[in-house]
């Protein structure tokens, strides 16, 4: 690597200028979980761009009706805050299921969605939560994506040159929310996910209203499974109804066999999660029927 | 080769100075510029935890965590666990419960202990289960080392 190859930035509009006029194959380095790994195996890259000095990648608050959350938030961070658990309970979730402290105390939330894996817990949680990302560069200002637009292949994103991801913003949940992460692996704190669901939606005089469910590592990218999301809109939650759902959801997705898993094994724990998920639904339904609150 | 990019940090409570490439990691810088081998090398790549150290009393990958990220702040390795002369209460509790077999591990099950301790001082054995996640032992099947890690949580 040249005297050019490395950047350590002490803020954001230091960050933009060494991306500028970045050679093609830069890249930003954040917590290094995903990069780090690549480097010792031997790979390089023209230029990184170390943004770990960047405070204005290190917002967490809530500001303008939404959290917003600085792309350079760690995963044990995001734990830690009695603001995200309160307001976007089903990121906490996910963070919570995310691999072990050892990973978690560096994993930020930028790294977690430009990684574009699409086992990513994180980006699985703000796809269902209709958050939506913050892209800044020096030439473009600021421009925002939905997540199923910035993420659109494995490793692969809608990040232009010269771009990185600034902040992301979660809409507040509504007292009426219900959010609900599953997650399983062969070692479940450890390892990538076999698969992923996360649900969120919320139940208003007794119907589902904006019914949210994403499924991870089971495509190509992070899915919303959308003829699942029509079978519940406006209904009333009922086992019946939680069965159609998680059986369109199953077929909608499209698994591949690995290592890990065959896409059989892989569909059906899509289907028991989303069942899973939606009776946790209907028992809080009860619950809160039973306190009458 | 890459230039060196100069860092300064405590060490073990100790303030240091070194140069590094800005690649390497905090485990490579232990080892070969400090000379402090018992951070271990085993997977590389995130999933074994034989290499954590604590960052501002956050436990972290050694292996993938930039040494130059360290710049301006607090490391502690597991040679910087002991007090004083003595070992920590965690150490003795390893020992005394057989918690060690190669030892391979044992220096970042000590360095995740900590941090879970630090956090939870009286930790359930559930609590410290999830705290010892990111590592792995492939000798003793693990019930020693979580015995004594509650062991330690209540002396
Ligand atoms: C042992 C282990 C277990 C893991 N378990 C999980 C798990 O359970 N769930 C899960 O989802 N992931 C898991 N991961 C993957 C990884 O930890 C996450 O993807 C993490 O969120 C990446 O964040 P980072 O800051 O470390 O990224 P980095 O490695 O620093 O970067 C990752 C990618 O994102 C880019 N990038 C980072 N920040 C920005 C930004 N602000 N703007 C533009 N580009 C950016 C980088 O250029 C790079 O391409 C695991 C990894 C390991 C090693
Ligand atoms: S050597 Fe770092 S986790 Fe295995
Ligand atoms: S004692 Fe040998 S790996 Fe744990």
């Amino acid at each position: 690597m040249t005297e050019q190859g490395y950047v350590r930035p002490d803020n954001l509009a230091g960050a933009l200028d060494a991306l500028a006029d970045a050679p093609e194959g830069t890249r930003v380095l954040a917590g290094g979980t995903d990069l780090m790994v690549h480097l010792r195996a031997g790979k390089r890259f023209p230029r990184l761009v170390n943004v770990a000095r960047v405070s204005e990648l290190q917002a967490l608050r809530v500001w303008g009706g939404a959290l917003e959350v600085g792309a350079g938030v760690t995963v044990a961070r995001l734990l830690r805050d009695a603001e995200v658990r309160r307001h976007a309970a089903l990121l906490w979730q996910a963070a919570d299921r995310f691999a072990s402290p050892l990973v978690r105390s560096r994993a930020t939330v930028g790294g977690n969605l430009v990684n574009a894996s699409p086992a990513a817990d994180l980006t699985l949680a703000l796809l269902a939560l209709d958050a939506r990302v913050e892209l800044v560069s020096r030439a473009g200002g600021v421009r925002s994506l939905g997540v199923d637009e910035l993420v659109l292949g494995p490793g692969k994103t809608a990040l232009g040159a010269g771009e990185l991801v600034r902040t992301v913003r979660v809409p507040l949940a509504k007292p009426t929310a219900f959010h609900h992460f599953e997650k399983s692996g062969p070692r479940p704190a450890l390892e990538i996910s076999v698969a992923a669901v996360a649900v969120a939606l919320r139940i208003e005089d007794g119907r589902v209203v904006e019914p949210r469910i994403a499924c991870g590592a089971v495509a190509p990218v992070p899915l919303r499974v959308v003829p699942a999301e029509q079978v519940l809109a406006g209904r009333e939650l009922t086992p019946a109804l939680i069965e159609e759902a998680a059986l369109a959801a199953a077929k909608v997705v499209r698994p591949i066999d690995d290592v890990r898993a065959t896409a059989l094994y892989r569909r059906r724990l899509v289907a028991a999660f989303v069942r899973r998920s939606l009776t946790a639904a209907l028992d809080s339904q009860r619950v809160s029927h039973a306190t009458g609150s | 080769m890459q230039p060196e990019v100069e860092i300064r940090f405590t060490l073990n409570g100790r303030p240091v100075r070194t140069h590094v490439p800005p690649t390497m990691a905090v485990l490579e810088m232990v080892r070969e510029r400090f000379a402090l081998t018992g951070s271990k090398l085993a997977c590389g790549e995130g999933e074994c935890g034989a290499c954590a150290v604590l960052l501002d009393g956050e436990p972290v990958l050694g292996c993938l965590t930039p040494a130059v990220d360290v710049d301006g702040r607090v490391l502690v390795t597991v040679e910087g666990l002991r007090h004083k002369a003595d070992l920590a209460p965690l150490q003795k509790a390893f020992l005394m419960e057989g918690a060690v077999q190669c030892g391979f591990c044992t220096p970042g099950m000590l360095v995740a202990a900590t941090a879970l301790l630090a956090e939870h001082p009286h930790p359930s054995r559930e609590q410290v289960r999830r705290g010892l996640e990111g590592n792995l032992c492939r000798c003793t099947g693990y019930v020693a080392i979580v015995e004594a890690v509650e062991d330690a949580g209540k002396r």
